[in-house]
C-alpha cells in the first residue's frame, strides 16, 4: 500500500518491490490460465507494464494483488480467445484424455489441469493461487458474494472430479 | 471413493469453511456436522489435498521479470514526467480551465442577454427629439410593462409620430419615419443635437410637416405667438398626465409641439408637454388642466405669478372655508342662513375665478397661446419591479463571476508555480532511480 504511494511519486524500486512481491503468484495463475510457460511469461510482464501505465485508476492500493489478477486474467483470456476456439467441460473429455496420452504426459499435473474449464481455472487461480477473497472474486467477476461463492464450490467439485479421475487411471 | 463426497447440503459450507469464508454461525455449524459425519470429514480432508495438490502443480520456480519490465517503465516514467502532471497539477489545471470556460461561457451569456436598449428618435436637423428604452420584447413606450419612455432635452414634435416611431423600435430596425429617424445612441451621440428654434414659427411649420403623409399640422407661417402660460402640476403619474396633457391640448384644437419625460432612476418623474391652442379655447384648456393636478406654479409670458395664484388660492380656500363653516352652522339654525352659506360659497368661487380670469385675461387677445404644462410626481420613483430585480441579478452574478475568475486565476498561477518546481523534482528523482536501482 505504501508501496503504491512511492511509485505514484515516482519511485521506481518501489515498483521493483512490487513486482518482486506479485510476480511469483502471478505467474502460477498465468501459467494455469495459458497453459505455456513463454506465453506466461509474457502475459506477467505485460501485466506489469500495463499496471504501471495505469496505476492512477488504482482506488484502492490494499486490493493491489486482485487488481493485478485482473489485468493479467484480462490479457490471458483475449490471448487464448486469439488462440483456439472454446472448449467446453465434459467428463469424458477428461476420461478421453487419460486413455490418449502417454504416462509421462499424465504426469504432468499442469497438463491435467489444463482440461478444466476456463472459468473454473479463472476462480482456482484467484482462490488458490492469488488467495484473493470471496469478496475480490466477487469484484473481479462482478457478481454478488453469493455467486462467487458457489463459482468457487462449483470449481472446487471439478477439479476434484478431475483429480480422482486421474488417480483412478493412475493407480492400477 | 464415495467417502469423500460431502453430504450435498454441506457442499457449499464446507468449501466456504476450507477458505475461512464461512460465517460464524455457519462455522459452528459445520464443525458440529464434521464431528459426526465422517464423509463430509473425508470431504474437507480431500478439498485441502487437491489445493495442494494444485498449488503444488503451479509452485515454480518463475523467472524473475523484473528485469524485462522494470527498463520499460523506467522509459514510461521519463516519458510520463514530461507529459502527464501529477495528480494534484491535473486536478489544478483541470479546475483553472473549467473555472475560465465557466466564466467565459457566463460572462458572454450575460453580456448578450437582451437588455434595455435606450434608441434614440432625432429628426433629420439632426438634432434628438426622443429617446427611450425598448424592453426585451422591443415593445414602444407605452405603458409601463415596455419601460417608459426616458431621456430627456430632446423634443417630440407630434404624440402621433412618436407612435409611429414606436411602433418602428418596436419591430427593432433602424428606419425614417415622417420627418424622424431612429437610431442607436451612439449614432446620436457622435451627432451634434441643435436645438430647434421653437419660438420661430416660420421654422415651426417646415419642422411640423411630415413628408410621409404630406400632412401639414396645421400653422401658419405669419401667426405671431404673443403669450405663454406655463403650468406647474403636481400628479401622481406624470407620464400619464402628461399624455393626458397633450391629448386636452389637442382636444382643444391645438398640437403638441413638446414632449418630454424624465423617469430615471431616483430623479423624480417628470414630465413636460407644450402645445399651442387658440386663445378662444385658451381658457377651457387651462380649466381642464388645473383639474390634473394640484397647481405648484404659474407663469405667464416668462413671469412667474405663483404668488399671486397661490395668494388668489388661499383667498378662494380661506373664502370656501368660511362658507362651508356657516353651511354647518345653519344645519342647525335656519334657513336664509344655510342660502346665505351657499351664496358665499358661491360668490367666493366666483371671484376666485375671476381673480384667475383676471391674471389670464390678457391671454385672450391673442390668435395663439402657447401652453407649457409640467407634471411632477410628488415622491422620488421608488418602484422596484421585475427589470430592477433582473438588473440587481445582472450585478450580483457579474460580481460572482468576477470573484471566480479571481480564484480561477489564482489557481492558474499556483499551477503555473508548481507545475515546474514538481517537473524538477520528478526529473531529478527518475535520474536518480538508475543508481539506485544498481545497489
Amino acid at each position: 500500500m505504501v508501496l503504491v504511494g512511492r511509485v505514484r511519486r515516482g519511485d521506481l524500486n518501489a515498483y521493483g518491490a512490487i513486482i518482486a512481491r506479485h510476480q511469483g503468484r502471478l505467474h502460477a495463475a498465468a501459467r494455469h490460465l495459458l497453459g505455456e510457460e513463454e506465453a506466461a511469461r509474457d502475459a506477467v510482464q505485460e501485466t506489469f507494464i500495463e499496471a504501471y501505465r495505469h496505476l492512477d485508476q488504482l482506488r484502492d492500493p490494499s486490493r493491489l494483488g486482485s487488481w493485478l489478477y485482473g489485468i493479467l486474467r484480462h490479457r490471458a483470456f483475449a490471448w487464448l480467445a486469439s488462440r483456439r476456439p472454446t472448449v467446453s467441460w465434459d467428463e469424458e473429455g477428461a476420461e478421453e484424455w487419460y486413455r490418449a496420452d502417454g504416462p509421462e504426459e499424465r504426469m504432468d499435473p499442469t497438463a491435467l489441469l489444463a482440461r478444466l474449464p476456463d472459468d473454473d481455472r479463472d476462480v482456482l487461480a484467484a482462490r488458490y493461487l492469488l488467495e484473493l477473497s470471496y469478496d475480490e472474486i466477487a469484484a473481479l467477476l462482478k457478481i454478488s458474494n453469493q455467486a462467487a461463492r458457489v463459482r468457487v464450490c462449483r470449481a472446487k467439485g471439478r477439479l476434484r472430479a478431475l483429480l480422482a479421475g486421474a488417480e483412478k487411471e493412475v493407480e492400477p | 471413493m464415495t467417502r469423500d463426497i460431502p453430504c450435498p447440503e454441506w457442499e457449499a459450507r464446507l468449501s466456504a469453511y476450507q477458505d475461512g469464508e464461512a460465517t460464524p454461525r455457519e462455522r459452528t455449524a459445520v464443525a458440529a456436522h464434521l464431528a459426526g459425519c465422517a464423509a463430509c470429514r473425508a470431504a474437507l480432508a480431500r478439498l485441502d489435498a487437491d489445493r495442494d495438490r494444485f498449488t503444488e502443480a503451479y509452485a515454480g520456480p518463475y523467472p524473475d521479470v523484473s528485469e524485462n519490465v522494470l527498463p520499460e517503465v523506467r522509459a514510461m516514467s521519463r516519458q510520463q514526467q514530461t507529459n502527464v502532471p501529477t495528480p494534484l497539477l491535473r486536478w489544478l489545471v483541470g479546475f483553472s480551465a473549467a473555472a475560465v470556460l465557466v466564466c467565459l461561457a457566463l460572462i458572454i451569456a450575460v453580456s448578450t442577454a437582451p437588455r434595455e436598449t435606450p434608441m434614440v428618435v432625432y429628426a433629420p436637423d439632426g438634432s434628438a427629439v426622443y429617446e427611450y428604452g425598448a424592453d426585451a420584447q422591443g415593445s414602444s413606450v407605452h405603458g409601463r410593462r415596455s419601460g417608459d419612455a426616458r431621456a430627456v432635452g430632446h423634443k417630440l414634435y407630434s404624440d402621433n409620430d412618436l407612435y409611429s416611431a414606436n411602433d418602428l423600435v418596436a419591430k427593432k430596425r433602424p428606419a425614417t419615419f415622417g420627418a424622424f429617424a431612429i437610431a442607436s445612441p451612439d449614432a446620436v451621440a457622435s451627432r451634434p443635437a441643435p436645438r430647434p428654434p421653437l419660438s420661430d414659427l416660420s421654422g415651426a411649420g417646415d419642422m411640423l410637416y411630415n413628408p410621409t403623409t404630406g400632412r401639414n399640422y396645421g400653422i401658419a407661417g405669419g401667426l405671431k405667438m404673443v403669450y405663454d402660460v406655463g403650468y406647474a402640476l403636481q400628479v401622481r403619474n406624470a407620464l400619464q398626465a402628461a399624455r393626458e396633457g397633450s391629448a386636452l391640448i389637442r382636444k382643444h384644437g391645438g398640437f403638441v409641439i413638446d414632449f418630454t419625460y424624465a423617469g430615471d432612476e431616483g430623479q423624480i418623474p417628470a414630465a413636460t408637454v407644450r402645445g399651442k391652442v387658440p386663445a378662444n379655447e385658451a381658457k377651457a384648456a387651462l380649466d381642464a388642466l388645473e383639474k390634473m393636478g394640484r397647481v405648484t406654479g404659474i407663469t405667464l409670458n416668462g413671469e412667474d405669478l405663483t404668488p399671486q395664484f397661490r395668494q388668489y388660492m388661499e383667498e378662494m380656500e380661506k373664502k370656501i372655508k368660511t362658507a362651508e363653516n356657516l353651511g354647518k352652522i345653519s344645519d342647525r339654525n335656519r334657513y336664509w342662513e344655510t342660502l346665505s352659506a351657499e351664496q358665499a360659497r358661491h360668490w367666493a368661487e366666483q371671484q376666485a375665478a375671476q381673480n384667475k380670469r383676471a391674471m389670464l385675461d390678457v391671454v385672450t387677445k391673442s390668435s395663439l397661446v402657447e401652453i407649457t404644462a409640467t407634471f411632477a410626481e410628488g415622491r422620488p420613483k421608488e418602484s422596484f419591479g421585475l427589470a430592477q430585480f433582473f438588473a440587481l441579478m445582472r450585478a450580483v452574478l457579474v460580481t460572482l463571476l468576477v470573484a471566480l475568475a479571481a480564484v480561477a486565476t489564482l489557481f492558474a498561477l499556483v499551477a503555473l508555480i508548481v507545475a515546474p518546481v514538481v517537473l524538477l523534482r520528478r526529473r531529478a528523482a527518475s535520474q536518480e532511480a538508475p543508481s539506485e536501482a544498481a545497489e
